[in-house]
């Protein structure tokens, strides 16, 4: 098999694809699973009691009219799996089942195991300012929120967002006039994901930014004024805290340590306002 | 600089049977349209990308390994050539 030939042009492979695809059809391969089938089995199951505060604090949903619903629409239970699912749909469509901690044939946890599309899009766009989240349970968030969001399943869908047929074709044309607030997990990776995009943006500008410890200072400045007042304060506060905030924290860990829905939102409000 | 590793489960994450095929066909091999290699069919790549040598040489691996072992790259260098074949940015 050896072929110690250079390698072409890399940037010839679009074009070089698109050609292809006219010479050659290759076989779909059916996935070795039928996810109706799979939701199927998933939605009769009754969720235990106590695996909803897994995923979040209870009292997030408390108070909350549309919880019930919310989480009858996105969450089921695995028994096999002994694990909570979260279903995607585009309209009555299934496009993902993710289990929340799945094991392998060896036993080892797997964290949202994924049957159907890692690559969909969830969103909800109702009006100019939409929420930009990463993971599953964030989209369940924005639903109790009732906000507009594109949820992305991972970081890394934002990389090859140019070749993405659901976000060109769908997404991409109704957020040029909106504000995009990008929720970002305090990691690199996800930080990774502000350049492409921005790149997405006829208006960067409209892209507001807003990191963890951003919602952490709010809430610390909204119930403690006098500790951070300065502008100097801030600085301190934040550089302080950013050291011990957790790798990979999140805006449900965030959501699940304030736990109080209105003032989660009332955080949003002021910390948005504060960019605007 | 690039988390090259990091760069690398992104891509696995994008990669299926049909762009390893088209990658493999771009760098000069034939692929018939139910993933295998036309000269070697007992070479063929499953529905995650990975490419499995069922027959003498056995071997098994992602397009990366396959492109290091053919092309005689580092790994690095394998793994940036499909980010930019499939236009994933890094720094």
């Amino acid at each position: 098999m050896s072929n110690l030939h250079k390698l072409p042009n890399p940037l010839d492979f679009i074009n070089f694809r698109a050609e292809l695809s006219n010479k050659i059809k290759f076989d779909d391969v059916e996935p070795s699973y039928d996810l109706n089938k799979i939701f199927d089995s998933l939605q009769n199951n009754s969720i235990p009691s106590g695996y909803i505060s897994k995923l979040f604090d209870l009292q997030i949903l408390e108070h909350n009219p549309k919880a019930k619903e919310i989480l009858k629409e996105f969450i089921c239970y695995s028994k096999i799996d002994d694990s909570l699912a979260v279903i995607l749909k585009d309209n009555e469509e299934i496009k993902t089942i993710a289990i929340n901690r799945a094991k392998d044939k060896e036993n080892n946890l797997i964290k949202w195991k994924t049957y159907g599309s890692k690559k969909h899009i969830q969103y909800k766009i109702k009006d100019d300012f939409i929420f930009i989240v990463y993971g599953m349970a964030e989209i369940i968030l924005c639903e109790l929120f009732n906000v507009s969001y594109i949820a992305f399943q991972s970081d890394s869908i934002t990389k090859n967002l140019q070749n993405h047929k659901q976000w060109i074709e769908e997404i991409k044309p109704m957020i040029q006039d909106k504000y995009l607030i990008l929720l970002l997990d305090n990691d690199k990776s996800c930080r990774e994901t502000i350049k492409p995009i921005k790149e997405e943006l006829e208006e960067p500008r409209n892209l507001i930014i807003i990191e963890m410890i951003e919602l952490l200072q709010t809430k610390a400045f909204l119930s403690d004024v006098g500790t951070i007042v300065s502008s100097e304060g801030k600085k301190v506060w934040q550089e302080h805290n950013q050291e011990l905030l957790e790798h990979g924290y999140d805006f449900r860990d965030f959501c699940n340590k304030i736990k109080n829905p209105q003032l989660i939102e009332e955080i949003l409000k002021n910390t948005m306002k504060g960019k605007l | 600089m690039t988390d090259i590793k990091q760069l690398k489960d992104e891509l696995k994450e994008t990669l299926d049977n049909k762009i390893v095929a088209e990658i493999l066909i771009f760098i000069g091999y034939e692929i018939t349209r139910d993933y295998k290699f036309a000269n070697d069919r007992s070479f063929s790549i499953s529905r995650n990308g990975y490419i499995k040598d069922f027959g003498a040489t056995g071997f098994a691996g992602d397009i990366f390994d396959f492109i290091m072992q053919e092309k005689n790259l580092p790994l690095p260098k394998a793994i940036k050539f499909v980010a930019d074949c499939l236009g994933v940015k890094y720094e």
